[in-house]
């Protein structure tokens, strides 16, 4: 099945020494074999672009924004405009989005929009507007697109009239980074706690075991909202987000632990670490040199995995209005509007927008995460 | 067998263990102790003289140190006394026999669906690998996996208001609120349960199904299927036969993660459909920082999932005896 | 020719028996249970049993891959005198582990996947302070062109190399520290007979150029007959025979030896094979059996052999732990002449 052969072949007698077929593959790393065992899985390969597109999109939010996340406007719970070429009289445009006319509903008092054909709202690019801090740093005032007059709600807007596109955009650096964070803290203790109990083994080894194991059998859910509920609500924003980041590592590190345990302790049999110990390598060097690399694959499967577990976590938590709270803005606290049953029905944008951009990338997370796992191994078919 | 059950339940106790130090972890973790949050929650209403604090103080054992309240704590949950919702003014104990029965009633239902969804269209999926059902099941697997089960349910409920005009939410529709037990009531009662076991199962049942089919490809593999082949099984029967009993055991054996995440799922599930288990009652006693309750409700949980495992694992033994390590 | 390099005494290996937090203590499996030999220098000491006797774990006990359980492992060092590399410590240890070296039966377990050749290769010099920088690259190279590889292949992975490519890695590793004793633990059985002469026909070129004693470790003496001086025939964690290798062709003196050499392939398929005499198992080494511990295999066994552990004693100038060693008349096979010097 695969272009890269790295079995044994049939041995000839007569150049035995000589090396194997000059290909590619002899001379790659295993880390290059992995890279194009993984190419060919062509939906990971794509959802991997993807996702690094996403972090982009997340690490510079203020330039893909039109708006600023907390910018008021006087419409309020409007729906999202769809962009058109198309103009009234059936002519071909620039892209626009039409402007709405506001009435209200009598009965119900809710705010309904009508398309209103006499304003049309041309999108231009790299356009001024509301200045923002780029990757944090640099001030800067362009934005991808925006429009020069009028409004432009692509993902509709919120109670307080704010563009939910904006701050979607903006959601997507808390929620994006809170995965990202958490897995890098959970990956640190899970190596450190898996390794050592790999390692040392004997009680050490059953301690950590009976531990990892009670952990495993606490459902998540419930202990999440049990450690969230001890961040005080009084705390600056910044402070709340990294008690949640602790809060979702304290649990996550464990499928980490597992997995590191288990690779080292088979890794810990092979005759490679013997040969090592017996040409009188230290600890020190045979963990960073022996065990480690021959671990990271696994581990960066495994945390590939766990970042999706994460990110539904943050949601669900900030759903629940446990974990980050307004004026935060992340997919989950977005997501808690959809508490209101008035929300979830008629003002649906407010929800589907978040729910799509969480499904969206679980999605591709998992996906790069299956092709990573096969590709893991390079050595195996 | 009896020595491994022996040295299951050793490790159980053990397990057990860990988990109500974790749960009094949780009491322990909010700033201040329970009776300062206590206060402040009725501070609003009646006051509170200082005598009753130090009172309520000493009657809990605040004043001694961590391992002796510990102790207290675990000595009387023992004895089946959980404490007080200060919140609700009402015993964590009576509040749990009002509300785990639903969970209870929710859950295991939940992972019986799982596995009897997912292992058959895991098993079609290997056999036809790479056919059109197999592919749609795999789509429809990694979606499932991807939508947590909240909002899977947000989406029922918008889907059932805006097309269906029904209701969704809570364990009766409204007509049945309040009417006496009937045919009716009960069949309404399992139409909503339903739903929230098809929810909950959603995104176990996508999990299994991959788990399943990755299986029983490997064991597809091995040279005796091809033997027994050649001696002209039928396909279903010699599937069947063997490589699926094989691939089965592993798969059930997940159980000891599925049931954690089915008991999660029932609870986030619950509070967005509005159903009285625990799970509405934990946000609550989170929120209010109930502590008691809150704890209480995360190590009865775990100690059933710790209990769900095992049986499981003994039903497995039984059958199938390869497993012992 | 004939002073030791090495002598081992009474070395003990156990495993486990040690006793859990709960029940009682399993019984240790005494995977090496008292070997004494001699390795006489420049030597090649052929060691041979079933798989599962002990013998790779005899050859970690004297690299100290293992930690023995009891007994001695002397080393005589030219320059320092005889020392127990049983009794020092890991630090104590590092100045003779140049000296000792060991070469791996799996030629895939045994590099890391992760590392190039000139990793693999180089790290022993690193560890030990033997080379630095541009130094370890050529000394690399020259260990590359001696075990017949290219100087090239130092940036490439294990994994671009065939089974017996990489136990030429493995040979090279082995004499990166310029060891004296190298334990060879079964380097050919993981590979293609047509490939195996050839890795064999290496160990002893460097054995010639290099002043090198060999402790070969086989499971079955088709293989040791070709290159071994002497050879050590061990069951179930002790030696039972010991002598010159033509001898114990010749004619064997304990029934072990014969029904090894019974399963021996003859290479002239003219001549009928012998009966193949060993049946059953290779004794548990947690739960051995009384008396002499091959008795249950053995079909000479008589009534004493039940009851009554032989010692290992001098018949005819050979070592052998048999009751019977004077009276039986066992069968050798007919061997080829002039296979080595
Ligand atoms: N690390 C270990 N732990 C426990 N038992 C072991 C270990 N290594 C080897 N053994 C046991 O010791 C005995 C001898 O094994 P080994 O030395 O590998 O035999 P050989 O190399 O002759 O095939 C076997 O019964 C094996 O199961
Ligand atoms: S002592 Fe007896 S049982 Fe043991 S090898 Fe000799 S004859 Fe056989
Ligand atoms: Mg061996």
């Amino acid at each position: 099945m695969s272009e890269v052969r790295t079995d044994m072949p049939a041995e000839e007698l007569l150049d035995e020494a000589e090396p194997r077929a000059e290909s590619r593959a002899a001379i790659a790393s295993p880390l290059r074999l992995m890279w194009w065992k993984f190419k060919r899985h062509r939906v990971a390969l794509w959802s991997g672009y993807f996702l690094l597109f996403a972090y982009l999109v997340m690490a510079t939010a203020g330039f893909w924004a039109p708006s600023t996340p907390n910018e008021r406007s006087r419409q309020l719970y409007a729906p999202p405009q769809w962009v058109k070429i198309i103009g009234p009289e059936g002519e071909l445009r620039r892209p626009f989005v039409y402007g709405y006319e506001m009435t209200r509903d009598l009965n119900t008092l809710r705010p309904v929009y009508t398309r209103d054909e006499s304003q049309i709202y041309p999108i231009e690019l790299f356009v001024r507007g509301a200045e923002y801090k780029l990757l944090g740093l640099i001030p800067w005032d362009v934005h991808l697109f925006g429009v020069s007059e009028g409004y432009i709600y692509l993902a509709g807007t919120d109670s307080f009239g704010r563009d939910m596109f904006t701050r979607l955009v903006y959601g997507a650096r808390i929620t994006l980074s809170v995965g990202l964070v958490s897995v890098m803290l959970s990956l640190v203790l899970g190596l450190i706690i898996g390794g050592v109990s790999g390692l040392y083994g004997g009680w050490v080894d059953s301690v950590t075991q009976r531990v990892i194991e009670a952990i495993i059998a606490i459902p998540t859910i419930p202990l999440w909202l049990g450690l969230a509920a001890a961040v005080p609500r009084d705390w600056p924003a910044v402070y709340q987000y990294f008690a949640i980041l602790v809060v979702l590592s304290l649990i996550s590190w464990t499928s980490t632990a597992r997995v590191a345990r288990g690779r080292f302790l088979a890794l810990r049999e092979q005759d490679f670490v013997t040969a090592a110990r017996v040409y009188g390598a230290g600890t020190g060097r045979i963990i960073r040199k022996h065990l480690v690399p021959n671990i990271m694959s696994y581990v960066i499967v495994t945390i590939t995995l766990a970042i999706p577990t994460i990110i539904i976590g943050e949601t669900a938590l900030s759903f629940l209005g446990v974990g980050l709270r307004a004026p935060t803005v992340s997919w989950g606290v977005l997501l808690q509007e959809a508490q209101k049953i008035q929300v979830i029905q008629f003002y649906p944008w407010l929800w589907i927008g978040p729910a799509l951009c969480v499904i969206v990338i679980v999605l591709a997370f998992n996906f790069v995460g299956d092709g990573a796992r096969d590709a893991a191994d390079p050595f195996s078919k | 067998m009896g020595s491994y059950i022996v040295r299951r339940v050793l490790q159980m106790i053990l397990v057990v263990f860990i988990i109500s130090m974790v749960a009094f972890f949780v009491i322990q973790l909010p700033p201040g102790d329970f009776v300062t949050s206590y206060v402040s929650s009725i501070a609003a209403g009646d006051r509170i003289t200082q005598d009753a604090i130090l009172a309520l103080r000493q009657q809990f054992g605040l004043d001694e140190p961590l391992l002796m309240q510990y102790f207290r704590w675990i000595t009387n949950v023992l004895q089946g006394n959980f404490g007080l919702s200060f919140q609700l003014q009402r015993t964590v104990g009576d509040l749990l026999a009002e509300r785990l029965p639903l969970t209870l009633a929710i859950t295991i239902p939940t992972t019986i669906f799982v596995y009897a969804v997912a292992i058959p269209i895991g098993i079609y999926s290997a056999v036809k690998q790479y056919s059109v059902g197999d592919y749609l099941f795999t789509f429809v697997g990694f979606i499932g996996l991807a939508i947590p089960n909240f909002l899977l349910g947000i989406v029922l409920i918008y889907l059932s208001t805006r097309y269906f005009g029904g209701n969704v939410g809570g364990l009766f529709s409204p007509e049945f609120e309040n009417a006496p037990w009937s045919v009716a009531r009960v069949l309404d009662m399992s139409r909503n349960m339903a739903l929230a076991i098809i929810i909950i199962g959603t995104s176990g049942t996508a999990a299994t199904m991959r788990v399943m089919r990755g299986m029983l490809l490997d064991e597809l593999s091995q040279a005796y299927v091809e033997t027994a082949r050649a001696k002209g099984l039928s396909e279903w029967r010699l599937i069947m036969k063997y490589p699926v009993r094989v691939a089965v055991s592993p798969v059930l054996s997940t159980v000891g993660f599925t049931l954690p995440a089915m008991i999660s799922g029932t609870e986030i599930t619950a509070t967005v459909l509005n159903l009285p288990t625990t799970g509405p009652l934990l946000l609550n006693a989170v929120k209010s920082q109930d502590m008691f309750l809150a704890a209480s409700i995360i190590l009865i949980l775990s100690v059933l999932t710790v209990i769900g495992t095992f049986i499981s694992d003994l039903l497995l033994v039984w059958a199938d005896p390869r497993i012992r390590l | 020719m004939s002073d030791a390099i090495l002598k081992v005494r009474d070395l003990k290996k156990h495993f486990g028996g040690k006793k859990p937090l709960f029940g009682k203590a399993p019984r240790a499996v005494r995977a090496v249970d008292g070997i004494d030999f001699d390795l006489r220098r420049g030597e090649t000491l052929g060691l041979v049993g079933e798989s599962g006797c002990g013998k790779t774990t005899l050859g970690r006990c004297i690299v100290r891959a293992h930690d023995p359980t009891g007994g001695e492992v002397i080393y005589d060092d030219p320059d320092r005198g005889p020392v127990d590399l049983a009794a020092l410590s890991r630090k104590e240890l590092q100045p003779y582990r140049l000296e000792v070296q060991m070469i791996f039966q799996d030629p895939i377990g045994s590099l890391n996947p992760r590392m190039t050749l000139l990793e693999i290769i180089g790290e022993p010099m690193i560890v030990n302070g033997l080379a630095t920088g541009a130094e370890v690259k050529k000394r690399v190279g020259d260990l590359l062109v001696r075990v017949g590889l290219r100087r090239e292949h130092m940036n490439r992975y294990p994994h671009a190399f065939s089974g017996g490519q990489r136990q030429r890695i493995g040979i090279a590793r082995a004499l990166a520290l310029n060891p004296k004793v190298i334990v060879c633990d079964e380097p050919v059985s993981a590979l293609d007979v047509s490939v195996q002469a050839q890795i064999l026909n290496l160990l002893q070129d460097l054995q010639r150029d290099g002043d090198l004693t060999f402790l070969f470790i086989a499971h079955d003496l088709g293989v040791v007959e070709y290159v071994c001086n002497r050879v050590a025939v061990m069951y179930v964690g002790r030696i039972v025979e010991l002598a010159e290798t033509d001898d114990l062709f010749a004619r064997p003196l304990h029934p072990y030896s014969e029904a090894l050499l019974s399963a021996v392939p003859v290479p002239d398929p003219e001549v009928e094979g012998h009966p193949h005499l060993l049946q059953g198992d290779v004794a548990n080494a947690v739960n051995l059996p009384p008396g002499c511990h091959f008795h249950p295999r053995c079909v000479y066994c008589v009534a004493r052999c039940r009851t009554e552990d032989p010692e290992l004693r001098e018949v005819n100038g050979r070592k052998v732990r048999c009751h019977r060693a004077e009276e039986l008349d066992l069968e050798g096979v007919a061997q080829e002449e002039a296979v080595h010097g």
